[in-house]
């Protein structure tokens, strides 16, 4: 049966290091770790949050980040109707129901939480301003989330089930979240290192990415999906496995539908938390797994965690990067994990494929591999 | 349209009232519901209010970690085991549609944070209180490493299920789907509009290209112009079946058993499957302005 080609025609991001690809790129230029507190709460640790959305009665943070992307690409995909939406977050209205919690325990007010707590919220506040969407689904497998939107639209593209897709991951800090990873004592108290010896934990930010796939697109073609896999651990709720069996069973399965061997790839952007178990586990299964040339960097050193829409930014930011023929590492980069694997500065990279992986609670894993044009 | 059909497998349902370890005991009062026309009238579940009193699930999980899991996680893992997992195969994904998901342990976290003004939460909680928890019990569990993802939107979950399955059946693979939502008082601080939320939870396999079984159709704004005398049954929520008894006999609602669950279409839609019964049916869910169907011919 025929297979049909999964083309990113657009796409856009929003993270502690701007707002849409060009600000981002600019920024990631400069090699700093802008950490910003999150402007609505007084949690102590470092963030990476994005205080650049008016605030609305009307739309929740998360809602703000999805339409500004949105805009940011509308004329990539306005032409089309009936165009599937997948979605994909782990913290939805989570912020804005902490704000008004207290007063709705004392009855002091009234707030639809049915309509403004829940995933649906964010897709209907698309929809009121985009007709262009029918379907919809929102996806939620904590910080695999849009992995997973990554794998379902790939997929029923490559089937030919669909022509065009519109892929949204988004997060937003939350008490939750924050006070839920500290409780967990998987929070860095002096900012994230990512997969270096003396990383101490993540830091959280508030994040968003987009990318408009279409089979046959237009113009040129940012980049291609050529592999995506996905599978579980089975082992524990919060850890991933020790022996990293899934996590090196999803990359190769990605590969083996890519066609690739893992010597083609020379940049992956790894899950990277920063926390102790992950980045040995899966710097770990990278080692046994890319003996040839190859970078291995985490994103979340310069926006933090996502979470659910950690996969889709990372890969719009990954896609800019390997275009503009640089990865980039923070300037004070320093004790690598891996000296083979894991540059210890920014690299000129001119990498047709990559790697983006993607692991979350309950032993998620989504591994996804890249073709730039 | 998929002019193919898809069949229901190894289906399953538990919760209120039907707290049996054996399926096929719950699939046994089920028929009897059935027979003694609880899906014609709004009955109550006999013997407990069988709404917000938390069926007790834990006999379903045999390990230490049924301490920790939420009344959703044991029931999920509970309908899967019961029904799907007994023929299970590594290569089945497995897709959990809930509309609020752990919205339970969501609640004391907020709860902790806000009222309690606690610094740290409990770990176990934090961990507890992501969409795809269930699936991740049910894995460690089972020690399984199949695809697992769950689906939520809220009271539009009905619609994000329709809209999935009508893409996923054309694809060959059989799949496994589960549904439920758990009771909570978050629910209670929405003093704008109080759902039924039922614990019940259902799982079954999916399995497309066959010459039976359901199959989506176009969704309607309008039921008026729809004529389902030439069905042998219609199962709707609620609203659609007080609008449509008015005009036929043949029409019925598991309300009585997932009450205003918006995840309960994947509920319904094995209750032709569970009950045996023969002929063509509609499977309808209404969800805002529209009406998703099913065509169900076995």
């Amino acid at each position: 049966m025929k297979k049909n080609r999964v083309f990113v025609s657009a796409y856009s991001t929003v993270s502690a290091l701007g707002l849409g690809v060009d600000e981002t790129l600019i920024n990631l230029q400069k090699g700093k770790q802008l950490f910003t507190a999150d402007e609505d709460s007084d949690f102590s640790r470092p963030c990476f949050a994005v205080n650049r959305f008016e605030k609305s009665d009307d739309l929740t943070k998360s809602s703000s980040i999805c339409l500004f992307l949105l805009k940011d690409i509308e004329d990539s995909f306005r032409e089309y109707g009936d165009i599937p939406l997948f979605m994909a977050t782990s913290t939805g209205g989570i912020r804005e129901t902490e704000s008004v919690y207290k007063r709705l325990v004392d009855k002091s007010i009234s707030y639809p939480l049915f309509k403004r707590h829940f995933f649906n919220k964010t897709i209907n506040d698309v929809k009121a301003r985009y007709p262009n969407f029918n379907d919809s689904f929102t996806f939620s497998t904590a910080c695999s989330s849009s992995g997973h939107s990554i794998y379902q639209a790939y997929r029923m593209m490559r089937s030919g089930l669909i022509k065009r897709a519109v892929l949204i991951g988004y997060d937003t800090l939350s008490y939750t979240t924050m006070i839920g990873f500290d409780s967990l004592k998987l929070v860095s108290h002096t900012g994230t290192k990512p997969l270096t010896k003396s990383r101490d934990g993540l830091t959280l930010g508030d994040g968003g990415g987009i990318i408009f796939l279409e089979s046959e697109p237009k113009g040129e073609p940012l980049a291609e999906i050529i592999g995506v896999a996905s599978n579980s651990d089975g082992h524990h709720i919060s850890s991933p496995e020790p022996d990293g069996f899934s996590q090196k069973k999803c990359i190769n399965d990605a590969l083996e539908q890519a066609e690739l061997s893992a010597d083609d790839i020379k940049y992956i952007c790894a899950h990277g938390t920063g926390t102790l178990m992950n980045d040995e586990v899966e710097i770990n299964v990278l080692d046994s797994l890319f003996k040839g040339e190859v970078a291995v960097t985490s994103l979340k050193s310069f926006i933090g965690h996502t979470l659910g829409a950690s996969a889709i930014t990372e890969v719009v930011i990954s896609t800019a990067m390997l275009k503009s023929g640089k990865i980039y590492q923070p300037n004070d980069f320093a004790d690598s994990m891996n000296e083979r694997i894991i540059p210890s500065a920014s690299v000129d990279m001119r990498s047709k494929y990559f790697l983006k992986n993607s692991f979350g609670f309950g032993g998620n894993n989504v591994s996804a591999l890249f073709e730039v044009f | 349209m998929n002019d193919k059909y898809s069949m229901i497998e190894d289906a399953s349902i538990v919760g209120s009232g039907l707290e049996n370890s054996e399926n096929s005991e719950n699939i046994e009062i089920i028929k009897k519901y059935f027979e003694n026309g609880y899906f014609k009238e709004n009955k109550k579940l006999p013997e407990s209010d069988g709404n917000k009193d938390a069926p007790d699930l834990s006999k379903y999980v045999n390990s230490p970690l049924k301490k920790r899991m939420s009344s959703l996680s044991m029931g999920i893992c509970a309908a899967l085991s019961l029904g799907p997992d007994r023929n299970l195969t590594p290569e089945e994904e497995i897709y959990l549609f809930t509309a609020f998901a752990e919205i339970d342990t969501t609640n004391k976290i907020i709860n902790s944070i806000k009222i309690e003004n606690s610094e740290l939460v409990s770990p176990t909680l934090f961990h507890n209180s992501v969409h795809n928890t269930p699936l991740g019990y049910f894995t460690i569990l089972h020690k399984l490493r199949n695809y697992c993802l769950a689906i939520s939107d809220g009271l539009d979950t009905g619609a994000s299920f329709a809209n999935f399955i009508k893409y996923r059946t054309l694809m060959k693979e059989p799949f496994i789907v589960a549904c439920g939502e758990e009771y909570s008082d978050f629910y209670k601080l929405d003093y704008s509009q109080k759902p039924d939320i039922r614990p019940v939870f259902c799982s079954y396999r999916v399995v497309p290209f066959c010459d039976k079984g359901f199959r989506h159709l176009e969704p309607l704004s309008d039921l008026s112009s729809r004529d389902f005398s030439g069905f042998d049954y219609v199962f709707a929520d609620k609203s659609t079946y007080s609008l449509l008894k008015e005009k036929a006999d043949n029409v019925y609602t598991e309300y009585f058993l997932t009450g205003d669950n918006p995840s309960s279409v994947a509920a319904r839609l094995s209750i032709p499957f569970i009950l045996g019964l023969k002929g063509k049916g509609a499977i309808i869910d209404k969800n805002d302005n529209k009406y998703l169907i099913f065509e169900v011919n076995l």
